[in-house]
C-alpha cells in the first residue's frame, strides 16, 4: 500500500530552484532513503513535509488522501514525524520531561503516569530507556531514541532522519539501524536522509537520487552499489579510490613527546601521547568523537596548553594549517564573506594590510582566486558564509588554511558533513599537499577515509594512542575493535 | 554593488522612526492638537531657526559622542550602559585640567582639558572592560552600576572640595577661558564640539571599515571562538573597546563642560548616556547611521520645549517618540531574525 506520494513538488527561493517538480511514492512499512549532495534539495523536501515551507506547486497525498501541510503542527496531526540532526531536547530535563514537552494542556501533571506511559512505550518499540535519567547525562546515540521516542508519542506513523548517522560512533549506528527496522515492521515509514552511500544501501528498501533539486532516480537498494548511487548523486563519473602515490618522507616536522593535555573543564584528555611525523607523510589519527583528539589538535596547534610533555615543531614556525574539527563555530566568521574569512589569519599581513588600512580590491582578488582554485560556488562574492553550502563553507577554510604553503597541516574532521564530491575534493587537495612535502595530522571518524588517505594510523580510544597501524595491513574490523577500547586478538 | 543587505540598515531605521511619528501623532491628538502643527512647529524650531538650530547642534554633540563610544563596544559583542557615568568622569577629568592649570595657550590648554576627559572616561569603560575580560564578570550590570558611582562621585565633589565659593547652587568655579571651546555659530550656544564629535565619527568609520583594528573588533563580536583560533586575543580587545568606549563617551562630558557650561556641574548629562544606547542599536552599527540619528533624537530634544510652548502639547510627548522608536527598532529586528531563522 502507498503511504506517502508527492506529487510534481516545486519550491523557489527567489530565482533558486530548490525543488524542480519531485515525484516520490514510498510504500508503508519500507525504509526510504533520500541521497543527495549538500544543497540539492533534501533539506527543502523534508521542511515542506513537515510544514515549515508551503511548495509552490504540487501535491502531497497520504494513504491516498490529498492534504496540505500548513504548519509543524499540522504535520504532527498526519503523523508525520520530524528527527532532526541535531537534536532538540532540553539537556537539563529528564527523559520523561523531554518527552512529554508540549503535549499537556491540563492544569495538572502526573509524571509518575507519565513516566509509565513511557516505559509502555518503549518496551513496546524495545527502545530501552530509563525515564528518569537526564538527558545531558545520557550518550547520543541514547539522545537520538529519546527524539525517535518523542515523535512515536505523539503519534507519528512516518519517521523522517534527517541526517542520523552523523553524530553517531559505529556501535550506535548498528544499534539505530535495528531500531529503525524494528519500527518499519511494526508498520512505520520511513524517511532516511543520509548521503552516506553505504548505509543507505544496507538499511533502505529504495533510494530517491536529488540532483539540483530533481529526482534523478528511484532505485531498489538490492540493484544497485555505492559506486553507482554516488555517480547519480554527483552527476559525472567518479573514482571512488583515491589515487595515491607513495609515500617520499623527508625530514622530520613534528615530534610529540608523552604528550600530555588538559581539556576545559581541567581534566586529562590526551594521556602520554608520542609520535614523529615526517615531510611528505600523512598521519591518521582514527577514533570515535571526545577521546582526546581536538585537544591534541587544539595543543598542536598552539591553542591549549600542554600540562606535561614536549611538541617540538620548531622547523614549521607559523608555516601551519589548521582545519578545525567545526567550520561554523570556529573555522570561520559566518557573518563575513568569502574574502573577508580567507585573511582571517593574515589580514593584518601585507598584501591585505597595507599603510594601515586593510586593502579592498588585494582582499576580493585573493577570494576571486581562491574560488577559482577550490571550487567555491556561490552566485555572488559578497555574500556572507552562512549562506553558504557546508562544503563550500569546508572549502573556504580549505582555501585559507592550505594557502601560503604550510609545512604542518592539522585537518580535523575534514569532510564531516560534505558530501562525496566536496570530499573528493578535500582528499585530493590534502594528497597535493602530501605531493608537495607537507606533513599531515589528518584526523577523522571515518575509518574507510582515514585507511584510503593516510600512511600511518593510530587509533585513539580515552587520550591514549591503542596502537599505531600499517594501513595497507589492516582493515576496518580491527581498527573498530581498538576504537572501542578492545584489544587485538 | 549595493545589495538589499547593505541598504536594510538605513531602511529600518527610517521605518521605525516612521511609524513612531505616526503613533505620537496619536498622542498628540490625544493631547488635544494638531499633530501637522506640532510636527511642523518642532522641527521648524529645532533644524530651520537659527538659534533652534545651534540648540540642536549643542545637544547632539553629547549623544554623538556617546553613541560612537557605545557602538565601538557594540561591534566587539560588548554591551556599554555605562555611557552616562563615563560622560560625568570625562566632564570631571577636563574640569581638573580647565580648574587647576591656568595660564597656558588655548592651543595646548584644549587639547590637554580633552584628552584628560577621554582619560577619565575610558578609565571608567576599563574598570568593566578588565572584569569582563579577565574575571568573566557581565558588563551590562558593572557598567549600569558605575553609572550611579560616577553620578554621585560627581554629586559630592561639586558639593564639598570643588564648590565655588558662595555658589547658590553646587557647581564649580568656571574654568580658565583658554580652556573653553569656541563658539561656532555666533550668539547661538553651539560649540566646536560638533565638529570634533564628526571629525571623531569620520576615523572611528574608517577605523572600524577600513583598518585591521576594526577587522579584528569585527571577530571578536561575531565569533570569539574563530578569534582565539585566529590568535587574536579576545581579552585585549575587549579591554580595548571597552577604554575607547568609555573614552569616546568622556569626550561627551568633556565637550558639555568645555563648550557649554564652563563649569562642573550636578547634572552633566541628562541622560544622553541612555538615548546613546538607544541611539546604537538604532543605527545598527552603523556609523553613518549614528550621525543621523543623534541628529534626530537632538532635534527631538531641542524642539520639544517650543513645541510645548506654542501648542501646549507636553513635552514628554518627545520622550514617548523616543521609546516608541527603540521599540519598533526592536521589532523590526526581531522580525528579521525570524526571517532568518525560517531560511535557514
Amino acid at each position: 500500500m502507498i503511504y506517502l506520494q508527492l506529487e510534481n513538488i516545486t519550491k523557489h527561493f527567489n530565482s533558486f530552484i530548490a525543488n524542480d517538480k519531485i515525484n516520490l511514492t514510498i510504500e508503508s512499512g519500507k525504509i526510504h532513503g533520500i541521497l543527495g549532495e549538500n544543497g540539492a534539495g533534501k533539506t527543502t523536501l523534508m521542511n515542506i513535509l513537515s510544514g515549515f515551507y508551503q511548495p509552490d506547486s504540487g501535491n502531497i497525498y497520504l494513504e491516498g488522501k490529498r492534504v496540505k501541510i500548513n504548519s509543524p503542527r499540522a504535520a504532527i496531526k498526519l503523523g508525520i514525524g520530524m528527527i532532526y540532526q541535531h537534536f532538540m531536547l532540553v539537556p537539563q530535563l529528564t527523559v520523561t520531561e523531554n518527552i512529554i514537552l508540549g503535549t499537556e494542556s491540563k492544569w495538572h501533571l502526573n509524571l509518575q503516569k507519565k513516566q509509565q506511559e513511557i516505559t509502555n512505550l518503549s518496551q513496546l518499540y524495545q527502545l530501552e530507556i530509563n525515564p528518569n535519567a537526564k538527558v545531558k547525562d545520557l550518550p547520543v546515540g541514547t539522545q537520538q531514541r529519546v527524539e525517535i521516542l518523542k515523535v512515536l508519542y505523539r503519534g507519528a506513523k512516518l519517521l523522517i532522519l534527517d541526517e542520523p548517522t552523523a553524530v553517531l560512533a559505529p556501535q550506535e549506528v548498528t544499534s539505530l539501524i535495528t531500531i529503525l527496522r524494528q519500527l518499519a515492521l511494526r508498520g512505520n515509514t520511513i524517511i532516511f536522509i543520509s548521503h552516506k552511500l553505504a548505509e543507505v544501501i544496507n538499511l533502505c528498501d529504495t533510494v530517491t537520487v536529488l540532483r539540483h533539486g530533481q529526482a534523478v532516480a528511484t532505485i531498489n537498494s538490492k540493484n544497485t552499489t555505492t559506486h553507482e548511487l554516488a555517480e547519480l548523486m554527483v552527476g559525472r563519473k567518479l573514482s571512488l579510490n583515491l589515487q595515491k602515490s607513495p609515500a617520499s618522507l623527508g625530514k622530520l616536522v613534528l615530534s610529540v613527546e608523552n604528550l600530555q593535555v588538559t581539556d576545559d573543564r581541567g581534566i586529562n584528555a590526551v594521556h602520554n601521547i608520542s609520535f614523529q611525523l615526517r615531510e611528505g607523510e600523512i598521519f591518521g589519527i582514527a577514533g570515535v568523537d571526545g577521546n582526546g583528539q581536538r585537544e591534541l589538535a587544539d595543543a598542536i596547534a598552539g591553542l591549549q596548553p600542554i600540562k606535561a610533555g614536549k611538541i617540538d615543531c620548531s622547523s614549521v614556525g607559523t608555516k601551519i594549517g589548521y582545519i578545525p574539527e567545526d567550520r561554523q563555530k570556529m573555522g570561520l566568521v559566518l557573518q563575513f564573506n568569502v574574502g573577508e574569512n580567507l585573511i582571517l589569519r593574515s589580514f593584518q599581513k601585507f598584501p591585505f594590510c597595507h599603510q594601515f588600512l586593510l586593502q579592498k580590491q588585494a582582499i576580493k582578488n585573493h577570494a576571486q582566486v581562491a574560488m577559482q582554485a577550490f571550487d567555491i560556488r556561490t552566485n555572488c562574492a559578497d555574500i556572507q558564509v552562512s549562506q553558504l553550502s557546508g562544503g563550500n563553507q569546508q572549502k573556504v577554510v580549505l582555501a585559507r588554511e592550505l594557502a601560503g604553503e604550510p609545512r604542518l597541516i592539522i585537518a580535523m574532521q575534514p569532510t564531516r558533513g560534505l558530501d562525496v564530491g566536496a570530499t573528493e575534493l578535500v582528499h585530493q587537495k590534502l594528497l597535493a599537499e602530501r605531493g608537495r612535502g607537507a606533513a599531515i595530522l589528518y584526523i577523522s571518524t571515518e575509518l574507510e577515509e582515514v585507511i584510503a588517505i593516510s600512511d600511518r594510523i593510530a587509533v585513539m580510544y580515552k587520550g591514549k594512542f591503542m596502537d599505531i597501524l600499517d594501513p595497507e595491513k589492516t582493515t576496518v574490523e580491527e581498527i573498530g575493535l581498538l576504537m572501542g577500547g578492545g584489544k587485538k586478538s | 554593488m549595493i545589495t538589499p543587505n547593505k541598504l536594510l540598515p538605513i531602511i529600518s531605521p527610517l521605518i521605525a522612526i516612521t511609524l513612531s511619528l505616526l503613533v505620537g501623532a496619536i498622542l498628540i491628538l490625544l493631547a488635544g492638537a494638531n499633530p501637522i502643527v506640532a510636527y511642523t512647529t518642532l522641527f521648524q524650531e529645532s533644524l530651520s531657526t537659527y538659534f533652534g538650530l545651534g540648540n540642536t547642534l549643542t545637544k547632539m554633540t553629547p549623544l554623538l559622542f556617546t553613541s560612537l563610544g557605545v557602538l565601538v563596544s557594540l561591534r566587539a559583542g560588548q554591551f556599554n550602559i555605562g555611557g552616562e557615568g563615563q560622560i560625568y568622569l570625562g566632564a570631571l577629568g577636563s574640569s581638573l585640567i580647565g580648574l587647576y592649570i591656568q595660564g597656558i595657550p588655548a592651543l595646548i590648554h584644549i587639547p590637554l582639558a580633552l584628552l584628560m576627559g577621554f582619560i577619565f572616561g575610558a578609565f571608567w569603560g576599563l574598570i568593566p572592560g578588565y572584569l569582563k575580560a579577565i574575571k568573566g564578570v557581565n558588563e551590562v550590570i558593572t557598567t549600569l552600576l558605575l553609572n550611579y558611582i560616577a553620578i554621585n562621585l560627581i554629586s559630592y565633589l561639586v558639593q564639598n572640595p570643588l564648590k565655588a565659593p558662595a555658589a547658590p547652587s553646587p557647581y564649580s568655579p568656571l574654568i580658565a577661558k583658554t580652556a573653553q571651546l569656541p563658539i561656532i555659530l555666533p550668539g547661538s550656544l553651539a560649540h566646536g564640539g560638533i565638529i570634533l564629535a564628526l571629525i571623531t565619527a569620520g576615523i572611528l568609520w574608517v577605523v572600524l571599515v577600513r583598518s585591521p583594528l576594526g577587522y579584528q573588533i569585527n571577530v571578536v563580536g561575531f565569533n570569539p571562538i574563530a578569534a582565539r583560533y585566529a590568535k587574536i586575543s579576545v581579552e585585549r580587545t575587549i579591554m580595548l573597546v571597552m577604554g575607547l568606549g568609555g573614552g569616546l563617551a568622556g569626550l561627551a562630558g568633556a565637550c558639555e563642560v568645555m563648550g557649554l557650561k564652563y563649569r562642573l556641574f550636578e547634572q552633566v548629562s541628562p541622560g544622553y548616556g541612555f538615548d546613546a544606547i538607544a541611539i546604537a542599536f538604532l543605527s545598527r552599527g552603523n556609523v553613518l547611521g549614528i550621525v543621523l540619528t543623534s541628529l534626530f533624537f537632538a532635534a527631538l530634544r531641542s524642539g520639544a520645549n517650543v513645541m510645548q510652548r506654542s501648542t501646549s502639547v507636553p513635552s514628554t510627548v518627545v520622550y514617548a517618540i523616543q521609546g516608541l522608536t527603540v521599540l519598533f527598532i526592536a521589532i523590526a529586528l526581531a522580525l528579521e531574525y525570524r526571517g532568518k531563522e525560517i531560511k535557514n
